[in-house]
């Protein structure tokens, strides 16, 4: 399959199933709005090692937002749902709750019932204040700035990690400027993240080592100045690969984001696009690029 | 079902039975023959009301302010009355939805648990108060008065939400323990008295007792999201919304944790 003369390979990209939650975080402006979510999606690339994968969604007009404030949602994945309540309230204690003029309120329309703002409450010392509204419980903690709001219960829902695709070309130059491109198409599509800086990731891994103690390591097979000592699946004239990673609430979210993304991609320099997988042994989700893509070349 | 007062009486009707759940699934006759109380005598609803099958809801059309207990512990469906009515209105209710078009006696709403109520005159005493030698008053749902709401106004109230456009009576708030009373006229003496938690939310400045403190001037953004959430059933103003409230904690006599904001525009 070829998209603008770029080749599409018949490969699959490997992804799995994750638990998330919508975050919304409103301010009294947007700035600080986004000054929490930067803070709360930083450090939440991947869940390998910082535990959980965090991105902004989008910004919210004051209309969207429960309180009529500029606001921002994020969505946070992680691999179990304990791991997604602790990660939630680390973040929404440290990086929303210390942020000036910020309140949070889940975000999500069905899923499982979890437990934060009833939680964080405890940080006002007992002076915290709750009040009910339209079935919602919101927890008022007295913070030195005047008050932190805080919804008690958020939505948490199996959703999907790891959706990929590799884009391949001549030259780093050519890759990063075709990714940023994708980048921008995705960050259209809702209901999915890109949570490596900038929605690229250069440092693609694999599964394992050749130490023990670590469990995954360099894409060795994708990295172009070790071709010749790996079994490469770069060509002669590919100098470079950047991989886009993208978690989504559903299969058909990250579909349709890898789509937008492949299409905006594939434009000369670019050689290929690839996706990674482990042979299909891991992951739950098998998205095929071409079966993505049909009705697109 | 439509119901048009036959004749008044200036002794009390007890119509418990007055009540959506108590209709359902019954016939005209049956609904006719339901018991109530006059005064101490035993008599049938069909003895005070025509009762004619017209309409989806209980529509009760005349002076009812002798009939007491109307939609008492009613769980679903929607009462309309026409006019005036007695007191004790709702209940303990606990689901579906009330609406008056006149004036409502004392206890409206007393000990309700959830469901609607609007009544577009005044409101009596007590209003989703909860009865002597109850702990808890209303528990839950939402009153919506539109002219004034007479003494004790939330007494011992816990949950939900009273909202008076008009002007309040003394003793509003009385053992508040939690839920939201929202005034948009003047208060009336010893506003939150012996209040535990919840809010009062003034638009006039109230003459608050001593035993309240001042905290601060600031713009909540709980009332933000709470005033957003009721702006289609509550008279929101943008300033209202926006707009910079002091913040008083008491009664200091009690827990101390309940708070009166007042709107300073």
């Amino acid at each position: 399959m070829r998209i603008n003369n770029v080749e599409i390979e018949d490969t699959f990209a490997e992804a799995f199933k994750m638990w998330a939650s919508r975050v919304i975080i409103t301010a009294a402006s947007e700035t600080w709005a986004l000054n929490a979510a930067h803070s709360m999606s930083g450090f939440a690339t991947s869940v390998i090692m910082c535990k959980c994968e965090a991105g902004m969604e989008r910004i919210l007009s004051n209309e969207e937002t429960p309180d009529r404030r500029p606001g921002v949602s994020v969505l946070v994945f992680a691999g179990k749902e304990k791991d997604l309540v602790k990660q939630m309230m680390k973040r929404i204690g440290q990086c929303v709750m210390t942020c000036p003029t910020t309140a949070c309120y889940n975000g999500l329309e069905g899923g499982k019932k979890v437990d934060i703002g009833g939680k964080l409450r405890f940080f006002g010392d007992g002076f915290q204040i709750s009040k009910l509204c339209g079935g919602r419980r919101l927890w008022r903690i007295p913070v030195m700035e005047g008050e932190f709001l805080c919804e008690e219960k958020f939505l948490a829902r199996e959703a999907v990690g790891g959706g990929n695709f590799i884009v391949i070309g001549k030259n780093a130059e050519s890759v990063l400027e075709a990714c940023e491109r994708a980048h921008k198409e995705i960050r259209k599509i809702p209901n999915v993240i890109t949570p490596f800086p900038g929605g690229i990731a250069r440092s693609g891994s694999k599964v394992g080592s050749k130490y023990k103690f670590l469990d995954a390591s360099t894409n060795t097979s994708f990295c172009p100045t070790i071709k010749s000592q790996v079994d490469t699946k770069l060509r002669t004239e590919e100098n470079c690969a950047l991989e886009i990673v993208i978690d989504g609430l559903a299969e058909r979210n990250v579909e349709n984001a890898m789509r937008a993304g492949i299409q905006a991609a594939c434009t000369s320099p670019i050689t290929r696009i690839s996706a990674g997988n482990y042979g299909g042994s891991l992951g739950t989700f098998q998205l095929h690029l071409h079966k993505i893509l049909e009705g697109m070349r | 079902m439509r119901l048009t007062l036959k004749k008044s009486s200036p002794i009390p009707l007890f119509a418990e039975c007055l009540s959506p759940d108590t209709f359902c699934d019954k016939t005209v006759s049956e609904i006719g023959d339901l018991k109530c109380l006059h005064g101490n005598r035993v008599v049938t609803l069909g003895d005070f009301f025509r009762i004619d099958e017209d309409s989806p809801t209980i529509e009760i059309v005349g002076d009812v302010s002798f009939v007491r207990h109307i939609g008492a512990k009613m769980t679903i469906g929607k009462i309309s009355i026409q006019g005036n009515v007695g007191m004790h209105l709702g209940a303990e209710m606990s689901g579906g939805e009330i609406i008056v078009e006149g004036n409502a006696s004392d206890w409206c709403g007393a000990e309700m648990r959830g469901g609607r109520m609007r009544i577009r005159g005044n409101a009596g005493n007590f209003l989703g108060g909860a009865y002597r030698g109850s702990e808890i008053g209303m528990n839950r749902g939402t009153i919506l008065v539109t002219g004034n709401a007479g003494h004790e106004c939330g007494l011992r109230m816990k949950r939900g939400l009273i909202s008076v456009q008009g002007n309040l009576g003394d003793f509003a708030g009385l053992h508040m323990k939690g839920g939201t009373l929202i005034c948009y006229g003047k208060l009336g003496k010893r506003t939150g008295a012996l209040m535990e938690r919840g809010t009062i939310l003034c638009y006039k400045t109230p003459q608050l007792l001593q035993t309240f403190r001042r905290n601060a001037a600031y713009n909540p953004v709980w009332l933000r999201f709470f005033l957003n959430q009721y702006r289609e059933i509550l008279p929101v103003k943008k300033e209202h919304i926006e707009g910079i409230y002091e913040r008083y904690s008491g009664d200091i006599t009690e827990l101390g944790k309940g708070e009166i904001l007042v709107w300073k525009g």
